[in-house]
């Protein structure tokens, strides 16, 4: 099966033809919400170059379950992958209000962070989050491809510690 | 024809073109003779090259912000493709105040189209009689020229309040023309 249960909060029963597994309903949609985080195809600038190469076979992006999905409405997670100008921060946010909830946001950089080396001019966002919220910021140059995996491993861990009873609590 | 006879029959040809000569003398000298000729003749100025001198491609056209001389400088790159080969810089110089205007190339040159939506866009400068003279990088709406030397910038909702720019104090202060 691929599933640890030595660490997962699990009660394991011997049935007879097999085991029966019993888990709480918020410990079993958090594993599921945490193994498949399908961020939206989306580039943005010269990071997009490094999340390319993040998905591809070199560093594969899906051993994390991370797949790329084509549309917003089948996406958990955005990832800005780049310069926020000013002139598509409208389309970013559009994009952001189409995906379903829950979802996330990595703003991956440093000029989605807080506009980096283009602070200083007149046509980009001072960082994503003047446009919506994130969840997760990397720092870097662009990222390495590392960078964004851990990325995703910060956000697995924050969609664990998040939600109660099927709502966002943090 | 070299390039002194290029710029006598310019010259000829359009009694006010003269050569321009290097703002500073320690300049490297550009490998093409630079004509300057009034702005509201660009137009006829480029139909000659074009149609009898054979400048066949206009490699492209930008402006320069001259605050200090209170001009803008319009400046037009011009190559005949077909050997012997030759290269040619317009310049015309415009008026700050106001709407700077002049004739535009983009019925005769496809390439001047987006590249005078651009000055347009960053300089302000009109170009009369182009077909679609709406900005090209910037939104509709935009308040300003940003490529003008004093343009100030107005914070808006993705700025942090009023921080903008380095603080007066951290730009030097040297002398720049």
């Amino acid at each position: 099966m691929g599933i640890v249960l030595e660490k997962l909060p699990v009660v394991c029963h011997k049935v007879p033809g097999g085991e029966l597994v019993l888990t709480t309903a918020d410990f079993f949609i958090d594993w599921a919400r945490q193994s498949s985080i399908w961020p939206l195809t989306f580039g943005l600038a010269c990071c997009a170059i490094e999340m390319m190469a993040a998905y591809a076979a070199r560093f594969d992006f899906n051993r994390f379950g991370v797949i790329p999905r084509p549309t917003p409405r089948q996406a958990d997670c955005l990832i800005i992958s780049g310069t926020v100008t000013k002139k598509m921060a409208p389309a970013i946010e559009r994009l952001y209000d189409q995906m379903p909830e829950p979802r996330f946001v990595i703003s991956m950089g440093a000029c989605a962070n807080c506009g980096g080396p283009y602070y200083d001019s007149y046509s980009v966002a001072k960082g994503v989050d003047k446009v919506i919220p994130v969840d997760v910021y990397i720092p870097g140059c662009p990222p390495r491809p590392e960078a964004l995996h851990n990325a995703v491993l910060v956000l697995q861990k924050k969609i664990e510690d998040s939600f109660v009873a099927g709502s966002r609590v943090k | 024809m070299d390039d002194a006879q290029l710029v006598e029959r310019i010259a000829e040809r359009f009694g006010e073109a003269r050569e321009v000569p290097l703002p500073d003398p320690k300049w490297l000298r550009p490998d093409a003779p630079q004509v300057k000729v009034p702005a509201e003749r660009v137009a006829e100025v480029a139909r000659y090259l074009k149609n009898e001198l054979g400048f066949d491609l206009l490699d492209f056209l930008t402006a320069v912000d001259w605050l200090k001389e209170n001009r803008f400088e319009m400046v037009y790159c011009f190559t005949k493709t077909a050997e012997p080969k030759s290269r040619l810089f317009l310049k015309a110089d415009l008026p700050r105040e106001g709407e700077p205007g002049l004739p535009s190339l983009a019925g005769l040159y496809k390439a001047a189209d987006w590249q005078e939506r651009e000055v347009f866009d960053l300089f302000g400068i009109r170009f009369e009689g182009h077909p679609h003279l709406k900005r090209i990088l910037l939104w509709e709406g935009y308040p300003g020229h940003p490529l003008r030397k004093d343009y100030v910038h107005v914070p808006d909702k993705y700025d942090n309040g009023s921080e903008i720019g380095l603080p007066k104090s951290a730009v030097p202060s040297g002398e720049h023309k």
